[in-house]
């Protein structure tokens, strides 16, 4: 099942002198199943919009439906329990190791899945199946949260989400506070749950990121989706339009072509296609 | 050139018998920008803590300025040396721009007449000038990491240290510190900065770069010198700046690339000649 919003709104602080429409009629489906960046400057409705996926926000106009529930500003249209959309919506916010509380690593991954209802013992198998998909071992579960390195940290959190088994997973900043290596064994991660089926919805800044791991990107831009295409498709035209940047690669192709060597706007999603761009180019 | 650090065979552990930082030597010059880089609980935050004075008990020694960091010299070591920390937020304490710059001179005693010469004066420097009636929570990352810094510059310092100080902001935000650290030792050529991070293009802008793994420095020199050493940096999993790691998957492709170029300009001139 998709994600799909039908002209959504959101205005914070609604009839007051403070109100403020952080979403302006948004109209889109997301697919299931694919691995999507959400891009945008500070303040143009990132959060608040993956917030309407797992109905931490309710729409003040239009609805949401994500697999079989409706979120929507019409009671008489709204999910009952829609409690149970959280389940299925996992939210990785962004310092996600400053959640964690519990004594023992197993214990705060398996209190997601507890809480949703299952018995101690599933919830601990649960637990340990999920700290296994992002690499901590049986070493790992008596051990405080507290005394582990960020990355660990990070890791246990994002376990703590999987445990609950979600069939979309949305991460906010992911790769914040972490060293190259561990950003990139976090965004491995990602691939990994991504080929198991579930679709992951990346909040990022981080274009590089973007280019190199998104299958499709919705900009934002002031409470509008701006624009939904593939990393191909945005990073090939000016970006500053949106305040944004363009990744490294895509930035250096255009000094190429700018000093007059041809580099096609093709994919460039790492050095390595752009050193096989130029290469084709430079000969040919 | 005098030096502004000079550590010696440095050795500290948090609990017995598994130290954190395990012979350690190395000097930073007047004026220079030397930046140390390791991945995620490296030792690099620990060293940072023992500079400013904030953890005792280490064997081997430590000079700031010149004068041997314990307590008869820690006061006026930190009257000419500013701090700035990881997480933006931790570092606020007004209500406002203006009035967070003013606390730290208030606690100097600077006179309240001099104040706002003072402030305007500092917060221009770090670009922050048309902000200094904005509250926190209407500032990005960087702003507030900016703020930071005009505080430190009120104090009119020999030496910033950063600890980690873009590692929780945006790339954009990244760009910003790092282009008004470059601007401010351009204007101050006796700034000493020393940058712990892992940002390697910023290690990549300079002077010199040390490279910290498990308590031990295990590469030292210019940003050439060090991020030749692609093999060895592999193994402590750090990345390669985005020039390096670009001439060597050219060199990958077959496409011979000398070695003086240094520089994204460099290189699209040699691709383009």
């Amino acid at each position: 099942m998709p994600i799909v919003f039908s002209n959504v709104f959101h205005c914070y602080n609604p009839k007051s002198p403070y109100s403020f429409n952080a979403l302006n009629d948004i109209n889109m489906t997301i697919d299931e199943g694919k691995f999507i960046a959400i891009v945008g400057r500070t303040g143009s409705g990132k959060t608040t919009l993956v917030q309407h996926m797992n109905a931490l926000l309710k729409p003040t106009q239009g609805k949401v439906e994500i697999n079989g529930y409706v979120n929507s500003s019409n009671k008489k249209e709204r999910t009952k329990k829609i409690g149970g959309l959280r389940q299925e919506v996992g939210m990785v916010f962004q310092f996600p190791e400053y959640q964690l509380f519990e004594e023992t690593v197993l214990k705060d991954v398996a209190f997601g899945p507890k809480n949703f209802g299952a018995t101690k013992e599933e919830a601990e198998e649960a637990a340990k199946a999920a700290m296994a998909r992002v690499g901590l071992d049986e070493s790992f579960y008596e051990r405080s949260p507290f005394q582990l390195s960020g990355g660990e940290k990070r890791k246990v959190a994002i376990a703590g989400i999987l445990a609950m088994n979600p069939k979309i997973l949305v991460v906010d900043e992911p790769t914040a506070g972490l060293d190259p290596q561990a950003s990139k064994d976090t965004m491995n991660l990602f691939k990994e749950i991504l080929a198991s089926g579930t679709t992951i919805i990346l909040v990022s800044h981080d274009m590089d990121i973007v280019s190199e791991y998104a299958d499709e990107v919705i900009v934002m831009e002031n409470g509008k989706v701006a624009k939904q295409c593939t990393p191909e498709e945005l990073f090939g035209v000016s970006l500053s339009e949106y305040s944004l940047d363009n990744p490294h690669t895509y930035k250096f192709a255009e000094e190429l072509r700018k000093k007059g060597l041809n580099i096609p706007t093709t994919s460039l999603k790492n050095v390595d296609e752009l050193a096989k761009a130029i290469k084709e180019n430079i000969h040919g | 050139m005098s030096k502004i650090l000079e550590v010696k065979n440095l050795q500290f552990s948090y609990e017995k018998e598994t130290p954190v930082i395990k012979d350690v030597s190395f000097d930073v010059e007047e004026g220079s920008y030397v930046c140390l880089i390791g991945h995620n609980g490296s030792g690099k935050s620990t060293l940072a803590k023992i500079l400013a004075g904030l953890l005792s008990d280490w064997e081997g020694s430590v000079k700031v300025f010149g004068l041997e960091v314990n307590r008869d010299n820690i006061r006026e070591i930190r009257s000419k040396l500013g701090l700035v920390f990881q997480n933006p937020d931790n570092q606020f304490v007004g209500s406002t721009v203006r009035d967070d710059m003013a606390f730290g001179l208030e606690n100097r005693r600077i006179p309240t007449e001099e104040m706002d010469g003072i402030i305007n004066k500092y917060a221009g420097e770090a670009g922050m000038i048309q902000f200094l009636d904005s509250s926190p929570e209407n500032l990005s990352g960087g702003q507030k990491q900016r703020v930071a810094i005009a505080g430190i510059l009120a104090i009119n310092p020999d030496l910033i240290i950063y600890d980690e100080a873009t590692s929780m902001l945006d790339p954009s935000g990244k760009k910003d510190i790092l282009s008004l650290t470059l601007k401010l030792k351009e204007e101050n050529p006796r700034l000493t900065v020393f940058s712990i991070t892992h940002d390697v293009e910023e290690a990549w802008r300079a002077d010199k770069v040390i490279v910290f793994n498990h308590g031990e420095i295990v590469l030292e020199g210019t940003p050439t010198e060090v991020f030749s050493h692609t093999k060895e940096l592999q193994e402590i999993r750090l990345e390669a700046p985005f020039i390096i790691s670009l001439i060597n998957a050219l060199r990958k492709q077959g496409i011979d690339i000398p070695d003086s170029i240094k520089t994204e300009e460099e290189l699209e001139d040699f691709l383009c000649r």
